[in-house]
């Protein structure tokens, strides 16, 4: 979920001089009577998590300063334990992590505004989960396998060690682009298998940027419940057969992060406020 | 302290010279107040802590510093009018 603009003004005051008063959302629920969730909420207050009910849809907030909140570990965590404590009742509609409002009404207005638009996604999202799948090669390993597989590489790579070549610079940069290409299509490869393996048992699937140089494939999928574990399987499955050249990392269950796609846009002086 | 460098009182002889000058001060300023760049050093930090290669602490250092470069890069578009 994107909210285009965030909610507050930019530039964080400092929250002892903050107005007070206003709500950290953390997801949205179908839900008619009023709920609390445990003494959990973001800002080392240890606020209670409740909810701001309208029209059977609700909010499920703890009170805070309107201030920017740094997205630290700790504060992401508040954040996802907070949604995880939901999800163990409810479909949830994850919001992204800092959105507040700067008053109760304007909850309220929110859920009167995209009541149509949040109803159709929780429904949507109903009985499925997200499914988190990092994998990991050795790019070293990888490397030296390009190097003495491919019959190209391994030429030019001699000509230049044999000082065969006259000029090695220009050698040695189509060197480098052959490499990166022969290991960009390694990847290609292994992510294509992947996703083959996979693809019977998931509803969805989302790529994101792979973080740092071992990482091949950072994607979320979003699976029925009831598939969950022939997922699991398939996931295993994969890895045992790529044991020794891939690492796999699975994660989850998530809310649907990477699928709920409701743009907010709200006016910069505050939410309707 | 490229900014530094190039923010320096110098008389530039030449009109070209400047003009790079100031491309590259741009290019500077995007690259230290590039939210989604700072984002990403965030996430590879993270990283680095869940496979070991970091301790708690070295993390909670770094990421204090990311923190502190978030609110001035944020500070730095408001200042410019950026959305």
């Amino acid at each position: 979920m994107a909210v285009e603009e965030q909610i507050l003004g930019y530039g964080a005051e400092p929250p002892e001089r903050a107005p007070a008063g206003g709500k950290y959302v953390y997801c949205i629920i179908e839900c008619a009577e009023p709920r609390a969730f445990g003494r959990m909420g973001i800002g080392g207050r240890n606020d209670e998590v409740y909810t701001i009910e309208h029209g059977g849809l609700a909010a499920v907030v703890s009170d805070t300063p309107v201030v920017v909140y740094d997205p630290t570990r700790e504060n992401a965590l508040t954040h996802e334990h907070v949604i995880d404590t939901v999800l163990q009742e409810f479909t949830v509609i994850p919001m992204s992590f800092g959105a507040i409002f700067r008053t109760h009404d304007d909850v309220v207005e929110f859920l009167k505004d995209t009541a149509d638009a949040l109803r159709d996604v929780l429904q949507k999202m109903t009985g499925k989960i997200e499914l988190g799948l990092k994998v990991n090669w050795d790019p070293e390993t990888v490397l030296k396998q390009v190097e003495d597989e491919t019959e190209e590489i391994r030429r030019l790579k001699e000509e230049i060690l044999t000082n065969r070549l006259t000029s090695t610079y220009f050698a040695r940069m189509q060197l480098g682009r052959m490499v990166e290409r022969a290991m960009s299509e390694a990847a290609d490869t292994y992510v294509r298998e992947i996703y083959d393996q996979l693809r019977g048992c998931a509803i969805a699937s989302r790529h994101n940027k792979p973080i740092g140089d071992k990482m091949i494939l950072n994607a979320a999928f979003l699976v029925e419940r009831e598939r969950a574990a022939a997922f699991d399987e398939q996931v295993q499955e994969i890895a045992r057969k790529y044991q020794g050249q891939l690492r796999f990392q699975s994660t989850g269950p998530w809310p649907p992060y990477n699928f709920v796609n409701i743009h907010l846009k709200l006016e910069r002086a505050g939410a309707g406020g | 302290m490229l900014l530094q460098l190039l923010t320096a009182p110098v008389s530039l002889p030449v009109f070209g010279l400047r003009f790079i000058l100031q491309q590259l001060l741009e290019v500077a300023e995007q690259e230290l107040m590039d939210v989604d760049r700072i984002h990403e050093e965030l996430l590879l930090l993270q990283l680095r802590l869940e496979e070991g290669e970091i301790t708690e602490k070295e993390y909670l250092d770094a990421e204090a510093a990311i923190m502190l470069r978030l609110r001035e890069a944020r500070a730095y578009r408001a200042a410019r009018g950026a959305g």
